[in-house]
Parts: structure tokens; C-alpha cells; sequence
């Protein structure tokens, strides 16, 4: 964790002082610069699918829509789906599950050169999920007196939690933004009505950890509300 | 500056440290044991003691039929003992064959089982709470619950067995 706290205050220091950098502007142009991008995005999230080859019991899509009201403030939602089919020794477990997560990110990034749209993010995210699942087969291992097999019903999950993002975005083509985010996520709630505890919860991760990491990367469209000059 | 090319050498280090990260943490076995310490019932202070020649075996609910043999012939002064997680309660010989003399008691240890869900690749436990302890008094003096919660990744000591002088 302190590896991850370090590297990103180290990349936030030296994209800070890239930033300083240029040649000076004029007042107009420096009003023009510092007016940012105001518009709604909308996009998808690559990290599921990226996801799915390091656990490939997780299959998720998700989508998310991104208004920007000006240079430093912006508006996230994002929404997504995720199937989890887990079968080992140990358990057979299936889940269904959507999820919402919104909330708001700041743009650190200051520069001074018109027409650059890029953003280094920091936020805050409250999600939440729903979610079906059932464990049709759970075997507790016992050597001597022999291990017990059983299961537990279909049951419902709703679950909140928040989350830290730092992130990078930037326009690669006219409209086109590419990003992604490191997620810091702790859980506030599970409601379970079993025994039966998520194995994942959908947008969170790992239900076994009561603080994740997670990831984005996104890529969006993003509509402009103005005119560029 | 263009954040996209300072981005993705962070982001693939970062895919392989969350890779790195997702692997399975180590399940532990034998979660649902009681764990037992023997005590001298010779003086009124509590003192640690051995028990030499010890057999233990379990006995199969509602036929009482000996299963295979746990400790044989050992010198034991603590003891792991296994429970039946497919009932209420589990029931144990304890034996000491000496030349001398040859005793034996059998223990009933009776407790709740609570599901206890660990992870997905080490699957469900159970957490048990001890209730009561029957006993006979043969080699046995007394048995006492000093703590009566066997939990997953805990090794406290359950129950002291004080042994007859």
C-alpha cells in the first residue's frame, strides 16, 4: 500500500512541475486555456475484460458518463454488470450483479496551452451493488470424522462502499479521451441474508478483503456543450 | 506534456502488482479442532503435566464403534482434538496404558456450529462454541471450558484437563 501511496505522490509531483512549464501567454489566451472542456462523456471501461484473464471466474462489463463543468471540477457515474462462476474443491458458487458508483473528480492538472484537455484526476466514488447469488455446493474439509458437504439457497446481497480515485485522462484524438484510475475502495456494507458472504461483489472486487485496489481504463466520447475556438 | 505517454508504463506495473496481488492467500487445515492442555489435579495451584503411554481415538455417533487411533502410545502434556462437524457433538477416549496400570475416560464435548465463510479458494469453516464437556473419572479429575470459542485462525487453548494424582 505505502508502494502505491509513494509511487502516485511521486507521479503527481513530477506531472506538477511538467506542467509549470511553457512559454507565457496572453491574458486571453491564458482565460481561454484555464476554461477547460465543459461537456458530458460517455464511455466504456476496459479493465473488466482485462480483469477476466487474471480470474477468469469474473466476467464484467461497465460504462460510465462523465459531465466536466469546468477546468477543475467534474461529475462521475458509472454503471456496470458482473457474473461470477466459481468452481473448485472447496465451492460452487454463481453470482449476478449490477452496480452503481458516483461521485466526483478534481483535475490537478494546470496548463497553460490551449486546446490540451488532459487531466489528472483525483476523486471521491460512494458504490453501490445488488446482487443474486447461491453456493450449490460447499465441501468443509475434516480428516478424521470426514469432510461435510452442503449448500445454501439463492440468496440477495446489497452492498455499499467508497472509493479514492487518482487517475489520468487525456484527449488522444479530437473528442476521444483515453484514461485510466487506480481505485483505493473500503467496504461500509454488506447486508447478506445467510451464511452465504459475496465471493466478489460486483464494482468492488473481493469480497474477503474489506479494503480493495481496482482499476479503470476507459476510453470516452466526450460531446462538447461549447464551441471550440 | 501529454499525460497518455507518462500513463502507460504506470499502468501495466500497476496490472502486475494487482496480478501479483490477487494471488490465493494459504487455507488452513484442521480450523475446527479442540484444543486441549493437561493439568495435575495433585495441588490447588495449576501446573502443567505429562501423561505417558496416552492412546486417543474417537467414537462414531449412535454406534459408540472406535474409529482409527489419533495419538498411540505417545507422551503427551497438550492435545488437537478433532470434532465432528457433521453434529453437535464429538466424543473421544482418552487412555493411559502404563505397566502399572491401564485407565481410561471417555470425553463428550457438545457445542454450537456457526458457517463461517473464509475465502473462495479456501472455501467455508466452522466456528464452534464449546457448551459443556461430559465426562468420566477414571484418569480424569476434572474438565473445565477456559475458552470456549474455536474460531478460524486462532490457536488459544480450549479446555484444561485436570488429571487424578
Amino acid at each position: 500500500m505505502l508502494k502505491y501511496i509513494l509511487s502516485l505522490s511521486l507521479l503527481v509531483c513530477s506531472l506538477s512541475s511538467f506542467a509549470q512549464q511553457g512559454k507565457e501567454m496572453t491574458k486571453e489566451e491564458k482565460k481561454l486555456a484555464n476554461k477547460g472542456n465543459p461537456g458530458l462523456s460517455i464511455g466504456i471501461d476496459l479493465a473488466p475484460f482485462i480483469n477476466h484473464i487474471f480470474s477468469d471466474e469474473r466476467f464484467g462489463v461497465e460504462a460510465n458518463a462523465r459531465y466536466t463543468i469546468n477546468r477543475k471540477w467534474q461529475i462521475a457515474a458509472e454503471l456496470g454488470y458482473e457474473n461470477v462462476d466459481l468452481d473448485n474443491d472447496k465451492m460452487t458458487y454463481t453470482s449476478d450483479g449490477s452496480f452503481i458508483r458516483t461521485g466526483i473528480d478534481y483535475n490537478l492538472f494546470r496548463v497553460e496551452e490551449i486546446g490540451n484537455n488532459d487531466n489528472i484526476l483525483l476523486g471521491f466514488r460512494y458504490g453501490v451493488a445488488v446482487q443474486e447469488q447461491s453456493c450449490p455446493r460447499y465441501v468443509v474439509k475434516e480428516d478424521y470424522w470426514g469432510d461435510v458437504t452442503n449448500s445454501l439457497g439463492s440468496s440477495t446481497v446489497g452492498s455499499h462502499w467508497a472509493e479514492f480515485v487518482f487517475g489520468l485522462r487525456s484527449e488522444i484524438i479530437k473528442n476521444f479521451y483515453m484514461g485510466w484510475s487506480v481505485r483505493f475502495r473500503t467496504i461500509v456494507n454488506v447486508g447478506t441474508e445467510n451464511e452465504l458472504e459475496p465471493y466478489s461483489i460486483p464494482g468492488y472486487g473481493r469480497r474477503d478483503r474489506t479494503t480493495n485496489m481496482g482499476f479503470t481504463y476507459t476510453l470516452e466520447y466526450h460531446i462538447p456543450f461549447s464551441k471550440r475556438k | 506534456m501529454k499525460t497518455k505517454w507518462i500513463g502507460l508504463p504506470l499502468l501495466v506495473s500497476l496490472l502486475v502488482y494487482m496480478a501479483a496481488c490477487d494471488e490465493s492467500d494459504l487455507c488452513l487445515s484442521g480450523q475446527n479442532a479442540i484444543q486441549a492442555g493437561l493439568y495435575s489435579a495433585a495441588s490447588g495451584e495449576e501446573s502443567d503435566t505429562t501423561l505417558t503411554g496416552v492412546y486417543l481415538w474417537g467414537l462414531e455417533a449412535g454406534t459408540e464403534i472406535a474409529k482409527e487411533v489419533l495419538i498411540d502410545s505417545a507422551n503427551v502434556s497438550g492435545m488437537y482434538i478433532p470434532t465432528d462437524l457433521d453434529r453437535d457433538t464429538t466424543s473421544i477416549v482418552l487412555r493411559e496404558k502404563t505397566g502399572p496400570s491401564d485407565l481410561r475416560d471417555t470425553m463428550v464435548f457438545v457445542y454450537e456450529r456457526h458457517l463461517n465463510y473464509v475465502s473462495g479458494e479456501c472455501g467455508f469453516s466452522y466456528n464452534l462454541k464449546l457448551d459443556t464437556v461430559l465426562y468420566t473419572i477414571n484418569l480424569i479429575d476434572s474438565i473445565v471450558i477456559s475458552y470456549p470459542d474455536v474460531l478460524y485462525n486462532e490457536t488459544l487453548e480450549n479446555v484444561k484437563i485436570y488429571i487424578e494424582p
